[in-house]
């Protein structure tokens, strides 16, 4: 069942799941540094959903904690 | 008109009926295993691997072997035991419903020597779907790219005010971008905002595609972005061009950046449509 967050590190929301029932990884975005975005930084504690390419199914580990989340 | 006498035809082949040979050229023993590997964004589903295995004894032993699938494009391992004889067919089959290409590749091998040997032959490799099988033999041996993807529709994440939207291509995935959409709120401060769809590849920036039209203060705008997108601006959308067939695997990005930008505009979450296939 779709459940409704916000991450502790970048303030963005997002539910956990797309409409196709397909797992949606939250990943912050990078702090650019000029207006055409070419040159950025990643975010301190940078929050990562994404899992390891080597974790099996059921795992919900994500690649970066970061901060954290929040359920809304 | 006269009646047709059809004349008795010799045949010039004929065939042994006792001690028939086995028609695969695929031998096995207890030393040899099935090993079906794959990925997947079909949660709670199962994939079978049907075998039909003609022993010495004459029997033909069909087996039927399930796995659940992950739904996160994890790779999963299902190993097949063999007895002695020979592989007469196999199969690999979704066990879903309404399920269209591009959400399950799999490959099936021949491995020698148990799980310290080695792989002798890729028997199929290739998409499952609903109503598409692989089987052996006369199967497929297609690449993660080949055919048409999945078509999704993936809402990303609504950034907070000040934030520019990025989203990351999963882990396992390859993307082709067709469209991406989302609203943008200014705040009242005076200045045209001019934005642009950054393409990276974690690092680097390979793409910036610039839209020619500006939003001013106070507005709410559309801003889309398609492969032929033409810069139009009609009222509150504006559009912009993206690569043609320009695949992005995981962990690269598709973001904005904005000049003019101010700490209180606000972007919405993103809307994209993609072409996906499983990255190995």
């Amino acid at each position: 069942m779709t459940a409704r967050f916000r991450c502790v590190t970048c303030g963005g929301e997002y539910d956990d799941e797309s409409a196709d029932g397909v797992p949606y990884y939250h990943a912050c975005p990078p702090e650019p540094l000029d207006a055409e975005g070419t040159r950025w930084r990643e975010r301190p504690n940078k929050r990562d959903e994404n899992p390891p390419r080597d974790q099996g199914p059921g795992g919900g580990r994500p690649r970066a904690e970061g901060l954290g989340r929040v359920r809304l | 008109m006269g009646a047709v006498e059809l004349q008795p035809h010799r045949r010039l082949v004929e065939y042994a009926v006792h001690q028939v040979q086995p028609p695969s050229a695929v031998y096995v023993t207890v030393d040899d295993d099935l090993v079906l590997r794959f990925q997947d964004i079909v949660p709670s589903s199962t994939i079978r691997v049907n075998t039909r295995l003609l022993l010495p004894d004459g029997r033909v032993q069909t087996g039927v072997h399930s796995i659940a699938t992950s739904g996160i494009r994890t790779f999963l391992t299902l190993v097949v035991d063999l007895a002695e004889g020979w592989l007469l067919s196999a199969a690999v089959e979704l066990a879903a419903t309404g399920i269209a290409v591009g959400r399950v590749f799999a490959t099936l091998s021949l491995r020698v020597g148990g799980a310290t040997g080695f792989p002798a032959q890729e028997l199929v490799a290739g998409y499952l779907s609903s109503v598409g099988v692989l089987s052996w033999p006369h199967g497929r041996h297609d690449t993660h790219l080949a055919g048409r993807g999945a078509y999704r529709t993936v809402t990303g994440t609504d950034p907070a005010a000040g934030a520019q939207s990025s989203e990351t291509v999963p882990t396992g995935a390859v993307w082709r971008l067709l469209a991406w959409t989302a609203v943008l709120v200014t705040d009242a401060t005076v200045s045209n905002r001019q934005g642009a769809l950054l393409l990276d590849d974690g690092a680097s920036v390979f793409a910036s595609c610039v839209q020619g039209g500006a939003q001013s203060a106070s507005q709410t705008i559309t801003h889309s972005y398609m492969p032929g997108g033409n810069d139009a601006i009609e009222g509150f959308r504006i559009n912009g061009p993206i690569p043609h067939e320009c695949l992005i695997p995981q962990g690269y990005r598709i973001r904005t950046a904005m000049d003019g930008f101010q700490a209180g505009d606000n972007w919405g979450a993103p809307l994209m449509h993609v072409e996906e296939w499983m990255h190995p």
